[in-house]
């Protein structure tokens, strides 16, 4: 199904680890891996040929997330360059609202976008997967409960363990 | 060893609660950011090799419901306690929690919503015998011609 050279898109933490995941269950290697700064980054850079970090959209005080305009201008700024420079046939994103503009992006620039859902998401959409559904080939969803929800380019085909 | 693992933010209410039952528990604990210290041994925050290690090690664990750490848990097939972090812990969102109910249906683990109710459901999780069901690969499905 994936055409190479393809592209994962991803955030930092839990989004990251399913990346990972995925990418041990997959046989074809990314040509590339776009996810935000995290604890992780660097032992990604060390195992994966290319990876491009972008600015998170969003600024965390306490338990409080705010929106941070400069810092969400730069996000723009980054996910249309590293859109532009990778130029990916296939963007695979698992998440979260951090990739969004890089796949309208890379979709703008012809990409095919496939979604895999969080796990998180057994009965509710989650809002990246809203934003993605109508740029989406395919959605991935990871409980068959979630189906139902979405229209006819959501599949279930198990999980990214 | 019971192994707490709370990732890298806080759940100071967990570790409050296990430390209360320090006595007749033996606790290990992976923390994060909170404010709150225990007694019993601890770190904050430790490499995933290491982690893994404590996985295999302990006798049950005591999670966040969070994505990463469940499936770690599930490859591990170990006997787990899911306290899903909430909102009146003070977290962000109930995110965690669809999850959590989600993976004690399927009978993978045992769903602790109060913290309070922690002894209750160590009690639980050593006498239940749990299931871990085998899914298809969303991998396989992308790699298929």
């Amino acid at each position: 199904m994936i055409k190479t050279p393809f592209v994962v898109v991803t955030d930092r933490g839990g989004h990251l680890h399913n990346a990972l995941k995925l990418m041990e269950q997959m046989e074809s290697r990314p040509a590339a891996i776009v996810s935000t700064h995290g604890p992780d980054i660097e032992s990604l850079k060390k195992e994966f040929p290319k990876v491009v970090e972008l600015p998170t959209l969003f600024r965390w005080f306490g338990k409080k997330r705010v929106l941070d305009p400069i810092r969400a201008c730069w996000h723009v700024l980054r996910s249309f360059l590293s859109a532009v420079q990778l130029r990916p046939r296939v963007v695979i994103s698992l998440g979260a609202t951090n990739v969004v503009m890089f796949c309208y992006f890379a979709r703008f620039f012809g990409a095919e976008i496939i979604h895999v859902e969080c796990m998180n998401q057994v009965k509710s959409k989650s809002v990246t997967g809203k934003l993605l559904y109508p740029i989406c080939k395919n959605l991935l969803v990871q409980w068959p409960e979630l189906l139902p929800l979405y229209g006819s380019k959501a599949r279930y085909e198990g999980w990214v363990l | 060893m019971i192994l707490i693992l709370v990732s890298t933010g806080h759940f100071d209410p967990l570790v409050r609660a296990c430390d209360e039952l320090r006595d007749r528990y033996e606790f290990f604990g992976q923390i994060g950011m909170g404010y709150f210290e225990p007694a019993f041994p601890f770190v904050r925050t430790a490499p995933p090799k290491e982690i893994q290690n404590w996985i295999q090690e302990a006798e049950l664990v005591i999670s966040h419901g969070g994505t990463g750490m469940l499936s770690q848990l599930y490859q591990y097939r170990k006997p787990t306690i899911i306290v899903p972090k909430q909102i009146r812990f003070g977290e962000a969102n109930d995110s965690q929690v669809e999850l959590a109910v989600k993976w004690a249906e399927l009978g993978m683990g045992i769903l602790c919503m109060d913290v309070n109710q922690i002894g209750a459901a160590i009690e639980a999780c050593r006498e239940r015998e749990f299931q871990f069901p085998q899914f298809r690969s969303i991998g396989k499905f992308l790699d298929a011609p």
